[in-house]
Parts: C-alpha cells; sequence; structure tokens
C-alpha cells in the first residue's frame, strides 16, 4: 500500500519545522514543582514520540511524493507527449526549482520528438503545443519562472524556439527577469546570455523560422517580435548596461553594444521608449541618499550615466521624434521625483504627469516644478516648458539641478528665493546670446548651470554645496558640455 | 487584623504558577500542530493517522493544562484551610 498520495513540500515541510520546534518549545517549559510533574511528562514524552514516529515519516514522504510524483508526469510525457503531460503538473504538489528543472526536461524531450525521433502531434498540428502550456504555467509561478530561465539561459532555443504564442514567451521574459521575482544577479544570469545569444548566434532565424504557419496565425517556435520584448524587458535593468555592468559580470563595452544593437531594431528601441512603467520602477529602486542622509554619488552618476547613453543610443536609433520627445519628458518628471525624494504611486505612461500635480511636495520642491514647468501655473504655463534647454543632456542637468535645489529649499538648506539666480541662457545669464560662443544653445545652458551652483553654493554650508556640486557632476559634468556642442 | 499563614503564601504562589504553565502549555505551537497536517497538507493513510496523532496531542496538552487547574484548586483550598486554622489560633 502506498503510504502516501501526495504532498505539498512547502506544507510538509512547515508541518516538519513546526514539529521540530514543538519539541523544543516544551522541554524548555519548566516546573520545579512536583504537582506539574506528571503532567509535564505526559506532554513531553508525547511529542517527542510523535518527532521520533513521524520526521522521519515526513522527510520520507517529501522524497518519495516529489521523486513519484516527478517520474509519474515523465512517463505519461515519454509515453504520449510532453503535451498530455503538462497538466498533470498543475496538479503536482512540487516546490519551483522542481517545476522549473521538470518544464526544462519536458520541453528537451518535446524537441527530441518521440522513442523514433518523430515529431510529437501537437507540433504538426495547429493549436497550442506543449511549450504554450508550460510556459503557461510557469507565468503563473514567477519564482518558478525565474528559475526556468536561468536554467535555460545558456540554451534560449528551449525559450525562443518553442511557443506558437510568442506573447507567452515575451510574458515568461518580463516576469522571470522582473525586479519584483528575481535578484539583480539573477537578472544577469538570464539575460547576458540570451541578448548575447540574440545578437550573436541567432538573430537571423527570428525572422526566417522554418517552421510551418497555421491558419490561426503562430507557428511553433517562431518568435518573430522578439524586438518588441527586450524592449520592456530591459527597462528595469539599464543601469546594469552602464555603470552597474559589473553586477552582470559583463564589461561596460560589452553591455553598452547590447544596449546600442538593442537601440538599431526600431522596434526594440520603441518597446524600450515605451516601457516608462519599468523606468519608474528602476528609479522608484535607486536611492539617491545613504542612509546618513548625505546624498549619493554613485547612484547619481549611475542614472546620468544611463541616460547618457541612451541619448547617444537614440540618436542612432530611427524612432519618431514625438515618442522620444515623450520619452525624455516622462524620464524628465521620473529623475525630478526621484531627486526631490517624492514617493509617486506606480502610474502608467498617461499618469506621472497627473501624479506629480498632485503628489505632496513642499514649498521648495514645488517652486522648483514650476520652474521646470512640471506643475504647470498660470504664471508660468509654458508648454515645451520640458524641453527648452536644447539638448537633452541640458535638460537632464537642469531637471536634475533644480529638482535639489528644491529638495534643499525645503529641507531649510537654501533660501526660498535662491531660484531666482538661475538665468539659463538668457540676457545677464552667464552665457547670454550676446557672448562669443553662442553657437551651442546646450553648452551655454549647462554653462550657466555650473555658474548657478557656482553662486548659490558660496552662499551655503559645505554639505548643501556638495549636494549640489555632486548633482551638477553627475549629470552636467564639463564633458557633457563639450559633448552637447 | 487579617491573620495569614506564611505556607498559605506559598500554596497560593504555587497554584498561580500551575495555572501559568497550564496556559503556556496550551500556547504552544504542539498545540495547534494538527492544523499544519491537514489534506492540504498530505494525503493517505499514513498522513491520516499523523493527523489524528496530533489532534490527540492536542487533546493531551488540554488534559495536562485541567490536571494543573485541579492540583492549583486543591493547592488554594489547602491555602485557605491554612489560613483559617491561622485565624483560629
Amino acid at each position: 500500500m502506498t503510504a502516501f498520495f501526495g504532498a505539498d513540500p512547502t506544507l510538509l515541510g512547515a508541518l516538519r519545522a513546526a514539529l521540530v520546534r514543538s519539541v523544543g518549545d516544551l522541554r524548555r517549559l519548566h516546573s520545579d514543582d512536583p504537582e506539574a510533574a506528571d503532567a509535564m511528562q505526559t506532554v513531553r514524552r508525547g511529542i517527542e514520540l510523535l518527532e521520533l514516529r513521524w520526521l522521519p515519516k515526513i522527510d520520507h514522504a517529501l522524497r518519495l511524493d516529489t521523486a513519484a510524483a516527478v517520474r509519474q508526469v515523465e512517463a505519461v510525457a515519454a509515453a504520449s507527449g510532453p503535451l498530455a503531460a503538462a497538466p498533470l503538473l498543475s496538479s503536482l504538489r512540487i516546490d519551483d526549482q522542481q517545476l522549473a528543472a521538470l518544464c526544462v526536461r519536458l520541453l528537451l524531450l518535446w524537441h527530441a520528438g518521440d522513442e523514433r525521433g518523430n515529431r510529437w502531434p501537437d507540433e504538426v498540428e495547429p493549436g497550442p503545443n506543449a511549450a504554450d502550456a508550460l510556459f503557461a504555467l510557469l507565468i503563473d509561478r514567477p519564482r518558478a519562472a525565474s528559475t526556468f530561465l536561468g536554467l535555460t539561459a545558456e540554451q534560449p532555443g528551449i525559450l525562443f524556439r518553442s511557443a506558437v504564442d510568442e506573447t507567452l514567451v515575451h510574458r515568461l521574459l518580463l516576469v522571470g527577469t522582473s525586479p519584483r521575482h528575481a535578484t539583480t544577479a539573477e537578472a544577469g544570469r538570464i539575460l547576458v546570455p540570451i541578448l548575447d545569444w540574440l545578437q550573436y548566434d541567432e538573430r537571423a532565424y527570428l525572422h526566417g523560422w522554418h517552421g510551418t504557419t497555421w491558419p490561426g496565425g503562430g507557428r511553433d517556435g517562431s518568435t518573430p517580435h522578439v524586438g518588441t520584448m527586450l524592449g520592456d524587458v530591459i527597462a528595469p535593468w539599464l543601469l546594469q548596461f552602464g555603470n552597474r555592468a559589473d553586477d552582470w559580470g559583463w564589461s561596460r563595452e560589452e553591455a553598452d553594444d547590447s544596449l546600442r544593437w538593442i537601440a538599431r531594431d526600431d522596434v526594440s528601441m520603441a518597446a524600450l521608449v515605451g516601457a516608462i512603467g519599468q523606468w519608474q520602477q528602476m528609479l522608484a529602486a535607486t536611492r539617491f541618499t545613504t542612509p546618513d542622509g548625505s546624498l549619493d554619488f554613485d547612484a547619481l552618476l549611475d542614472v546620468s550615466t544611463t541616460l547618457a547613453q541612451l541619448a547617444s543610443a537614440m540618436r542612432e536609433a530611427d524612432i519618431k521624434a514625438a515618442e522620444v520627445r515623450r520619452f525624455w519628458l516622462d524620464c524628465s518628471l521620473l529623475l525630478a521625483s526621484a531627486i526631490a525624494g517624492l514617493a509617486l504611486p506606480m502610474v502608467g505612461v498617461t499618469g506621472l504627469a497627473a501624479a506629480i500635480g498632485t503628489a505632496a511636495m513642499g514649498a521648495g520642491t514645488r517652486a522648483a516644478f514650476d520652474h521646470l514647468g512640471i506643475v504647470r501655473t498660470a504664471e508660468h504655463a509654458d508648454d515645451a516648458a520640458q524641453a527648452r534647454f536644447g539638448t537633452f543632456t541640458a535638460n537632464t542637468a537642469v531637471v536634475a539641478v533644480v529638482s535639489m535645489v528644491g529638495r534643499l529649499i525645503d529641507e531649510g538648506r537654501l533660501p526660498p528665493d535662491c531660484l531666482d539666480r538661475l538665468q539659463l541662457g538668457k540676457p545677464g545669464s552667464a552665457t547670454s546670446p550676446d557672448d562669443d560662443d553662442d553657437d551651442c544653445p546646450a553648452g551655454e545652458v549647462l554653462a550657466d548651470l555650473h555658474h548657478f551652483v557656482g553662486e548659490v553654493g558660496a552662499d551655503t554650508d559645505p554639505a548643501t554645496r556638495s549636494a549640489l556640486a555632486a548633482v551638477l557632476l553627475a549629470f552636467a559634468h564639463p564633458t557633457s558640455i563639450t559633448d552637447a556642442c | 487584623m487579617v491573620v495569614h499563614d506564611p505556607a498559605a503564601a506559598l500554596l497560593r504562589t504555587r497554584a498561580r504558577n500551575l495555572r501559568r504553565l497550564g496556559t503556556a502549555l496550551l500556547e504552544t505551537q504542539a498545540a495547534r500542530l494538527h492544523r499544519r497536517s491537514g489534506p492540504e497538507v498530505w494525503s493517505g493513510p499514513a498522513a491520516a493517522t499523523c493527523l489524528d496523532e496530533l489532534q490527540l496531542l492536542g487533546r493531551r496538552l488540554a488534559d495536562a493544562r485541567d490536571d494543573l487547574e485541579r492540583r492549583a484548586i486543591r493547592l488554594d483550598e489547602q491555602a485557605a484551610r491554612l489560613d483559617a486554622i491561622a485565624r483560629m489560633a
């Protein structure tokens, strides 16, 4: 007779841990009173007998149940094909790692064919195949999805050359590499080999896979829109394509090459530009202040470098000007909010400005945003406010510095009227159009920004001065003035 | 003036400690172990036996608490008798 019909390894593991803890709890309950001796001896003996009797059985069940279940699924797969076995997985009580490993084995079997090497029926008939069923299952188990992607990262064909419905591949990638479910290192272990494979080995197949196209659309193992997928998949991890390349164990050059490769694909870049929600996650997860309250220059530099990288990559890509403008506007809004320390709800592409408009913020931050045109008032109702500083580099620098000034005003470290001194490219500014080098408006704006920070910083304390200098250096480094021109 | 036998105070302290011990027994995880062993955790004859035995453990803990309570009551009664004797003396 089979002692165990089925077990949830997680819950059974919890029972095991609770049993062990209970033995300890009852041993710790102590009384010297002879009146308590009988009762305590009875309960201690009871729990110790239970431990002696059930711990080995639970351990056995944990091993036996999983192994038996997996064998059962594999037997069905070998006899009737992975598609027939796929539904069994959803009723199996196996943990995320086991599920991921089993999915890999079933997909390898699906690719290998039956024992005679013939294709499985679901590959040669219309409709969803085994990969579609397994991917859908994994999408519902995000940790299993991450593990699966990690296991198949070195053989990306398992991911890209299996399913009929490529949206499942996209969703699987999104779920499995999301910062909510995967650590930075895990995402790197998944995405770096995949990008390498797509970039250097298999790009051609994506547009020329030999599979059959079915009348209802889709074909086994075809992922023609992989470009669309990559944009929003990598969006939360853009810092790892720049200053934080080390996190993923690749060089800055390799990371930058990959980003430029993605940017060369118009669809990928458009997807990246459109993935502002993912950007918001990235900036929300980036802390610009250290635990002791001082400014984290490295974090600022990481973000500014990434923005500069994107600006450069976008120049090479053929994206509609309106989309690029929209992207930089959203980036400016996010950057300003992050530097000003505003906690915004996660919003979609259209809700960002409204979210900032209704966010709780101090008078200094509001004045700074008003100055930038982020929160429009009658006084500063300028539709083009966010893009008036010549180039996106200059624009980003202005947004970063002005947001920081607003924050410092709110913290009482700068006078409320100090933004009045900021004159960008206007007559009377450090580099007014009357100057000789007026052929580079962006360069003038950045120089004016340096002048403003120098002037304001001179009247304040060293900590405030260094905070301003850090933002300025990160977003308006002297070389960026040269680059801007 | 209310007269107390010092030994009575000791008995009452012991009674209080027995009651605390009884309460602590039922607050241990052991008293709720059976809730972690239902059919959603594992199934089959062995699992059913395990559940029965864990429920039995829960009942034993409740019995132990009742036993401690009865003993505490007896100690309180002894204390009351000692106080009564002290007052008569």
